[in-house]
């Protein structure tokens, strides 16, 4: 059965995340919370969640005290201002969560295939990586011997 | 308790300890070795899974007080501004390590005769030579023929490809008309030995997957379990025993299950690094040796070196296909390597440079320099960063200095009880110029190569890779540990092959140098087993 408080603050991450990491203006990067990434950054955060949802809740408090309403309903640049008020009076609020948010969206199949990669491991596909110019070395292959004999 | 007595005892699995092994494989000597890992299973490297880059933080980081696996023990570095990094398995510290693997210069082994500090090492660069060519054959060793910053030398293969990032920075050398040269690797760029090539996966310091790396656990290990070394993974050596006439004749383990066993043996060979070794030694008091095995010198865990590291990063415009390839070092400058009596420093070092980094470390990079804001201008932020950085690594010769040393902590222990080292180390005036000076020459570099914007940082705390000269080699027993082929001066059938040998650091990554006296010593043993203990 779910629970609804856990839902609603899921929900309310997803919304936090997609102001920290909001769709690129041309469209080619996702919002993270389009990505899906709450739950599992939720996963993620471990003891560091109910920190959290304090701050979750200090920026709902301060978005309804400004008179604007929830902070879902908020323009990009109305959450971020709120945003900064709560992470100004609370520095520790952001600090590990942007830190896992940053690691878990990009390494999201959809963002790391906008960056223009494949979406997949390293391993067991490799890359082809080209050997390089090795003709500009003739200087330094002519040139001193670089070493002390002894 | 193992009843049967070994020839040989090894204690330590990694780069030297497999060397040595597979070189006395030969004599048909029953030869045993204690390893406190685990054989590797390369299924379980990063690179095999989507989430590889954040693996640094966790099981695959480089300091072992921080991975939380039973295979390693604590360090307390907190007294030191370079904290360690090691691996404890099959193949040691080869494991996480980047492969660059030059040799040292002539010169590093005759600093004080040239110049006028610290110790000449009781071998030269010419005793050594064969020993590096044959470790070569056994790791792998990519590289380019015709680098006058060495005597000649022919790698065993093609050099590791590098790249419109390479080539970016190749033009920075070219523009400063400096010395560079695509670096000894010990990566098999072609299938050798039944290794597979190299792929460009990537994050070689968190094992290689493909196993085109050269870790001992898939170059010595094999051939020398095939030729008859047992290998016993997950047995951890809590001291080395001596008998009534004050020869080594054994050591203490904790096996797997944590029991305690004793392994008899007639030559006991230490190979547990800088820090892991005079950590044994020095736990391995007796009436006879009441201030650690082999230490009447005092000098069991002093005059500990490591290489002092800055890391200079520049900014381009351009994508430079920096994410891909072998991390360490595609390319070496020795442009500052030798003594240069104009500047205020003695010794010198190289700059390694490094690839670029892939996207959840860009990330963490631009959020840890404070280049990257999230919210609405995030994505222009990071598009200035992804697949535009390059940099390099700076490796400072450290000279040894007495009250640099590992000492045991009195009250850190290992899981199983064992007292755990102690690290107190300071960075020397000459260190910190010479790191100054190659921060400003490492700018250089970036800018002549287009950096449009170029950050350092010096020293590089968790570069504490090379652990030296904690049980140094000499021919005066009052000055030094070992003598000139690694048999300590006060027990004559125990012997010591790891960095803790070396009587001075060299500017260049130790491993290809480790091994080199390892097969070494391993021939003078061959060559003396009839007079081994006169």
């Amino acid at each position: 059965m779910s629970d609804p408080q856990a839902n609603d603050e899921i929900r309310a991450l997803s919304n936090l995340i997609d102001v920290l990491l909001p769709a690129s203006a041309d469209g080619l990067m996702p919002a993270a919370g389009s990505l899906g990434l709450a739950a599992p950054l939720r996963e993620k955060l471990g003891d560091a969640w109910p920190a959290t949802v304090s701050g979750l809740d200090a920026c709902e408090t301060v978005a309804r005290a400004g008179g604007a309403g929830a902070f879902a309903s908020l323009s990009q640049q109305e959450a971020t201002a709120v945003l900064e008020q709560v992470a100004a009076d609370d520095p520790a609020f952001l600090g590990g969560l942007v830190f896992n948010l940053y690691a878990a969206y990009y390494q999201h199949p959809v963002v790391v295939e906008a960056l223009g990669l494949e979406a997949r491991p390293p391993y067991p596909g490799g890359y082809p990586l080209e050997q390089g110019d090795l003709s500009q070395l003739e200087r330094v292959r002519n040139g001193p011997r670089r070493y002390r004999e002894c | 308790m193992s009843e049967e007595i070994a020839d040989v005892l090894i204690i330590g699995a990694g780069a030297a300890g497999a060397a040595i092994a597979w070189s006395l494989a030969e004599t048909r000597m029953r030869i045993v070795c204690l390893e406190q890992g685990d054989w590797m299973n390369p299924a379980d490297y990063p690179t095999s899974r989507s989430d590889w880059e954040m693996d640094r933080f966790g099981a695959f980081g480089l300091s072992p007080n921080g991975r939380g696996r039973a295979e390693d023990y604590p360090v307390n570095d907190d007294d030191s501004p370079i904290k360690i990094s090691n691996f404890n398995a099959v193949g040691g510290s080869t494991i996480l390590y980047a492969a660059h693997f030059p040799r040292m210069h002539p010169s590093d082994f005759r600093v004080r005769t040239l110049d006028g500090v610290a110790d000449d090492w009781p071998v030269d660069y010419a005793t050594l030579e064969p020993y590096y060519d044959q470790n070569a054959q056994m790791m792998g060793v990519a590289g380019l023929a015709g680098d006058p910053a060495y005597p000649p030398k022919e790698p065993t293969l093609p050099p590791v490809p590098f790249g419109k990032l390479g080539d970016t920075l190749g033009r920075g050398f070219e523009k400063l008309g400096w010395h560079w040269w695509p670096s000894d690797s010990a990566i098999a760029t072609e299938e050798h030995a039944g290794r597979a090539p190299c792929v460009n996966l990537g994050p070689c310091i968190m094992g290689c997957a493909q196993g085109a790396k050269g870790s001992t656990d898939v170059t010595y290990w094999p051939v020398a379990v095939r030729e008859g070394v047992e290998l016993r993974t997950r047995c951890r050596v809590r001291e080395i025993t001596v008998d009534e006439n004050g020869m080594a004749d054994g050591a203490i383990y904790l096996d797997a299950n944590g029991v305690e066993q004793k392994q008899k043996a007639e030559i006991v060979i230490v190979a547990c690094n800088g820090v892991g070794t005079p950590r044994l030694l020095l736990n391995s008091c007796s009436s006879r040796f009441p201030d650690g095995l082999a230490n009447s010198s005092g000098l069991v865990g002093k005059n500990l070196m490591f290489h002092p590291y800055a890391m200079v990063t520049g900014i381009f415009e351009e994508r430079l296909d920096g994410w891909k390839g072998p991390t360490g070092c595609c390319l070496i400058s020795q442009e500052f390597y030798e003594t240069d009596p104009s500047l205020d420093f003695v010794r010198g070092y190289s700059f390694e440079m490094l690839r670029g980094m892939g996207p959840v470390s860009t990330a963490l990079f631009g959020m840890g320099t404070g280049r990257l804001p999230w919210g609405a201008d995030h994505h222009e932020a990071y598009a200035q960063i992804w697949d535009r950085t390059a940099g390099m690594v700076i490796i400072c010769e450290d000279l040894p200095e007495e009250h640099n040393q590992v000492t045991l902590d009195p009250e850190l222990t290992d899981g199983d009880g064992i007292p755990a080292p102690k690290i107190t180390y300071q960075l020397s005036e000459n260190s910190r110029r010479m790191l100054d000076h190659a921060v400003t020459r490492g700018t250089e570099i970036l800018e002549a190569a287009g950096a449009v914007e170029t950050l350092s940082e010096a020293p590089l705390p968790p570069a504490g890779w090379h652990l030296m000269g904690t049980a140094r080699m000499g021919t005066d027993p009052k000055r030094s540990v070992v003598d000139s082929w690694c048999r300590s001066h006060d027990v004559k059938n125990l012997f010591i092959v790891d960095g803790s040998v070396f009587v001075t650091s060299g500017g260049v990554n130790p491993t290809n140098t480790i091994q080199a006296l390892a097969l070494y010593v391993a021939d003078k043993i061959k060559k003396n087993l009839t007079n081994l203990f006169e």
